[in-house]
């Protein structure tokens, strides 16, 4: 029971953040305009984060899934929602009506729906992160099913 | 599986350098590839193209000589510092940003969407003049100006100025 709820949240996770990466991927100018309408990035670093960042959702949202690098994986998901959570909560606080950026859903706007959202991921990714045992992984076997 | 740190770590470190590598590759392959630091906000100097409607988001930062040709053409001015400072001396005709609805259906009501107005706050120092803009932006308000020099530039440069109450 407890390996396929595993499965299964890194399943939903883990799909969610590759969906989610695919169109920052192909529009990053876009992604960049929207990562500058939070006003918490300086120096022009949105178009930096632009570039990157959908990368960094595709690779541990592939990782998550197959069990490669799967505690990486793990870690920069759960850190990346922190984030997002914060970012969405200091917009709210000031007042901004401003389109998420999450990549999932066109016009998707900022809200206390989103935030819920993520902290619902987090939770999950919590339970994974202190599991004594991972299964269904790919690489590196050794140490990971300890 | 959250016992060891160090591989945690690891991971993590190699897990960020392939995104950044791949970032790299992939933007420099791509066709209309986006630079890594975004340019600062334009600074647009023809009084012609500021007088023009915009239909696409626009904010761009204006210099002291555009900034007083605006106003002797009865642009709209927002202020953007705190209401005492507003009332303690303004820019001719500029209009509080105090109360945000108030101000929203002041620009709904003599700007409308697409005409210019413009932001400013206390110089160039603050930043609550583009935090304006942009939040007026998301209302749906196109055509946006950020006087950077603000009140400061304004008034050292012996400007004429206002000091009675809103409106």
């Amino acid at each position: 029971m407890n390996k396929y709820l595993q499965l299964g949240i890194r399943l939903i996770v883990g799909g969610l953040f590759i969906y989610a990466s695919i169109d920052k991927i192909v529009n990053p100018a876009e992604f960049a305009k929207q990562i500058n309408n939070y006003h918490i990035v300086p120096f022009g670093l949105e178009n930096t984060i632009a570039l990157i960042l959908p990368w960094l959702e595709l690779v541990t949202g592939i990782g998550l899934i197959i069990g490669f690098y799967i505690e990486g994986s793990t870690m920069w998901i759960f850190l990346l929602l922190i984030s997002f959570i914060i970012l969405m909560g200091q917009a709210i606080l000031r007042g901004y009506n401003i389109e998420c950026g999450c990549g999932l859903k066109e016009g998707q706007m900022i809200g206390l729906g989103k935030i819920l959202e993520n902290i619902i991921m987090l939770i999950a990714l919590y339970w994974l992160l202190i599991q004594p045992k991972i299964y269904f992984i790919i690489f590196p076997k050794s140490g990971l099913e300890e | 599986m959250i016992k060891n740190v160090q591989r945690i770590w690891t991971q993590g470190v190699a897990l960020l350098g392939l995104s950044i590598i791949i970032g790299f590759v992939y933007n420099s392959s791509r066709k209309g590839s986006v630079p890594w630091i975004a340019p600062p906000v334009q600074v647009i100097n023809e009084l012609d193209l500021i007088l023009q409607p915009v239909y696409e988001p626009s904010i761009q930062n204006i210099s002291i000589e555009i900034a007083m040709q605006l106003v002797d053409k009865e642009i709209p001015f927002i202020d953007a510092r705190d209401d005492e400072y507003y009332l303690e001396g303004h820019i001719p005709n500029a209009h509080s940003s105090g109360d945000y609805e108030m101000l929203t259906e002041y620009l709904d009501i003599t700007v409308g969407l697409f005409n210019p107005f413009v932001v400013y706050c206390s110089d160039d120092d603050c930043g609550s003049s583009e935090e304006l803009a942009f939040q007026l932006q998301s209302e749906g308000f196109m055509n946006i100006y950020v006087f950077k020099g603000g009140w400061k530039e304004w008034n050292t440069s012996g400007l004429p100025i206002e000091m009675n109450a809103n409106e």
